[in-house]
């Protein structure tokens, strides 16, 4: 038989498996939430990902962790948001910890005692997000369970990662058709190669302090560039 | 026992780290080398190799960590019938303990120790449902009889799931790159036309999609000719 140590890696690579073959970042969250926490073997898992510009609870395990998580965002502050700040892990036993005055004391009341929160970093190094790890007792987190807690992390930020990749390549499509049409449309009217054509559109948008889609999409509805005044 | 199972290093922490590595990489050649390179660290094996098949082409030596193992492989290919093959058609592991009296394949397990290979590994690498058409081999390698235990094929199957994990993810990405520059220059190409003929997007592409098909050239193709030519390609072949 192989070593136990062997069953957790294979554990883990079943599960990266299975988030590979996931559509999106809200399946790739939702399964990390109810599948996840028996391969750390303690603790409730919950996770925040950051997106336009915001964080955002993506999902938890247990209601209770749901809302401990809500109140760091609401308070704008708790191991989250540091992790998220400084791109490492932030452990904190919350009875004793001097650290996040307004949230603390509302996480012990809910009955957290430890906490973990490890950033998801994407390939071009920025966070995703963080996994939430929390426990009701200390050995609930103990150092084995934050020990398999990081290494559930790094397959999250993979999976994570790969299906952001994917969703941002297909809207992509959608974008570069639209602008690609305005750009045909300029090259023949104008008789303008695509470089020429795109330059053409780039300076008219920035000129007229509108983007580059609604340019696009102006042009391609009304066969005229949108109204420079921006009364539309 | 393999390096990887001695409790100094947590092998799930290994393999992780392995995951965020093969994810970083963006070609597909980079990231086969890594995981025969891995092969090489993790495992009680002195050669390594990769191969990858897709349905309705031959199968490709995706990378290897030495000749011998190319040698191996081909021996396989060109008969088609050897530990290779069965691993790859039926989808199960095969372990040689030793070519020097293995029974199934004996004139390939001849030419095999007498490359200096005693021990043989083959993993495969099962692609998920939307990939159920491509197969692939992670096969291992030793000069040593029985070099393979229990916990070397425990890590070869943790290994190529990984594997199977980064070369789809790597090919997916791949493919929606080049479908995106595809779906821009098929944007041009209907803007021509829309200002052409005065007609809107969907003609346009109704008009595009007929070149293709009467011409039997990709959509794509079709609307690079158009960019460049600032002509529709003549229609050589029979109307349908």
């Amino acid at each position: 038989m192989p070593s136990t140590d062997l069953t957790s890696a294979h554990a883990f690579a079943e599960l990266a498996g299975r988030l590979a073959d996931l559509e999106t970042v809200a399946d790739v969250a939702e399964t990390v939430c109810t599948a996840a926490a028996p391969l750390i073997g303690g603790g409730s898992v919950g996770l925040v990902l950051y997106e336009q510009r915001r964080f955002r609870l993506a999902g938890a395990d247990d209601a209770v962790l749901a809302a401990a998580i809500d109140r760091q965002l609401v308070a704008t502050e708790g191991p989250a948001l540091d992790a998220a700040r400084a791109s490492a892990p932030v452990f904190a036993d919350l009875t004793t910890t001097p650290l996040w005055s307004r949230w603390t004391p509302s996480a012990c009341a809910l009955g957290w005692r430890r906490w973990l929160s490890l950033p998801l970093m994407s390939r071009d190094q920025w966070c995703l997000g963080v996994l939430e790890v929390a426990g009701r007792t200390a050995a609930e987190l103990g150092t084995a369970q934050i020990e398999q807690a990081r290494v559930l992390a790094e397959h999250v930020a993979v999976a994570i990662d790969a299906a952001r990749i994917r969703q941002t390549l297909l809207v992509a499509q959608i974008a570069q058709e639209t602008v690609g049409q305005a750009v045909g449309i300029l090259m023949e009217r104008l008789d303008l190669t695509a470089e020429q054509a795109i330059g053409f559109l780039r300076r008219y948008s920035q000129e007229q302090h509108l983007k580059l889609r609604d340019v696009a999409a102006g042009l391609i509805a009304t066969r005229k560039l949108p109204d420079p005044t921006g009364s539309r | 026992m393999s390096v990887i199972s001695s409790p100094a290093d947590n092998s799930a922490a290994r393999f992780a780290h392995l995951a965020v590595e093969l994810h970083n990489l963006t070609g597909i050649e980079e990231t086969v080398d890594v995981v025969v390179g891995f092969a090489l660290q993790a495992l009680n094996c002195s050669y390594a190799g990769l191969t990858v098949w897709a349905s309705g082409s031959r199968p490709e030596i995706a990378a290897v960590t030495a000749p011998v193992v190319a040698e191996v492989f081909e021996l396989q290919l060109g008969t088609e019938t050897g530990p290779l093959v069965t691993t790859m058609h039926d989808r199960e592991t095969v372990l040689i303990r030793d070519t020097e009296s293995d029974h199934r394949w004996p004139e390939w397990a001849a030419k095999v120790s007498a490359l200096g290979v005693r021990s043989v590994l083959d993993v495969p690498l099962l692609f998920g449902a939307r990939h159920a058409t491509t197969t692939g081999v992670l096969g291992l390698y030793s000069p040593e009889p029985d070099a393979f235990g229990p916990d070397d094929e425990a890590v070869a199957h943790i290994l190529a799931r990984h594997a199977t994990v980064a070369i789809a993810t790597t090919r997916h990405e791949a493919n929606l790159a080049q479908a995106v520059d595809a779906r821009k220059l098929v944007g041009q190409a209907m803007g021509i036309l829309m200002e052409r003929f005065d007609i809107d997007g969907d003609r346009a592409f109704a008009v595009l999609r007929r070149y293709s098909q009467d011409t039997n050239t990709k959509l794509r193709d079709v609307a690079q000719q158009l960019i460049d030519t600032r002509r529709l390609p003549r229609v050589n072949g029979p109307k349908p």
